[in-house]
């Protein structure tokens, strides 16, 4: 999977989460998911469990914990994606 | 330090399913999830417990910098049905809720801390709006702040530093004062240490 699919999956998850429409359209690898795209802790929790299961895959506690923005969860959405 | 957070119960069940297949275990621990099973309502106990969690992951990180998500590494223990603990990595709050019909909001302060809030305020307003919601809140917080120092509001400002954590000050370079904000649905919270 490529960077861009890869972040288009992700877009595609955390839209229905978002809160700032601006933040959103400008999404980058730097956006932050609570910061920049103000989706609310709880929903983080969404966005975890809707990445686990679109990429099948399980993010443990210790990885789940870096996962507050783009770049972090691409970062662990591969990791754990060649650990397959 | 002082963390806080409000839960609009209204706006939560829209937004948040938490039967949801993985969510209760994702965060919370043993303990907790026994909590919830034996509440009167279950729902409660959930936003009771997640608003416990989120205060004092505020204070937490107003005391050592640096962010993480995992509410599972803050660990809550109930002593009445709305106050208790929460710890983090051996760093204890004490926790209260306030449980309404339609919010909850909770304050985590540190053990060692004794003195009440300088001010702690909870509204509803009529509006939902992120954005607005913000600014009356900064507002508020400044007229707040002004009535309880004496001090003109012309010269408080809110400055938030490299984490994102809120501040008050007064006049520039003179010691700010870390400062807890929470807005959820139609409810706005402040606490001032």
């Amino acid at each position: 999977m490529t960077k861009e699919e890869l972040i288009t999956s992700l877009k595609e998850i955390v839209k229905p989460y978002v809160r700032n429409e601006e933040g959103f359209a400008n999404l980058t690898e730097e956006t932050d998911f609570l910061n920049d795209l103000k989706i609310n802790s709880a929903n983080l929790v969404d966005v975890i469990l809707d990445i686990e299961t679109k990429f099948d895959i399980i993010i443990d506690n210790e990885s789940m914990e870096k996962m507050l923005t783009v770049k972090a969860a691409m970062e662990i959405i591969t990791a754990k994606l060649s650990e397959k | 330090m002082r963390g806080n957070d409000i839960i609009d119960l209204k706006v939560a069940a829209k937004e948040s399913n938490w039967q949801r297949k993985g969510f209760l275990e994702k965060i919370f621990t043993p303990q907790e999830r026994i909590y919830i099973t034996e509440a009167l309502c279950p729902e409660k106990m959930v936003w009771t417990l997640w608003s416990q969690k989120e205060s004092a992951y505020k204070a937490y990180t107003r005391q050592f910098s640096g962010r993480f998500f995992d509410p599972k590494k803050i660990n809550c223990t109930l002593l009445t049905a709305c106050a208790g603990t929460a710890t983090i990595n051996s760093t204890t709050y004490r926790t209260v809720s306030s449980i309404a019909d339609k919010y909850i909001y909770s304050i985590a302060s540190h053990e060692g801390l004794t003195a009440p809030p300088l001010t702690d305020y909870l509204f509803y307003s009529n509006t939902n709006d992120y954005t607005t919601l913000s600014g009356i809140i900064y507002q508020l917080m400044i007229a707040k702040f002004a009535a309880a120092t004496g001090k003109s509001v012309n010269n408080i400002s809110v400055i938030k530093n490299t984490n994102g954590i809120p501040f008050l000050e007064y006049k520039k370079n003179q010691q700010a004062i870390p400062v807890s904000i929470s807005h959820h649905g139609q409810y706005g919270a402040f606490t001032i240490n």
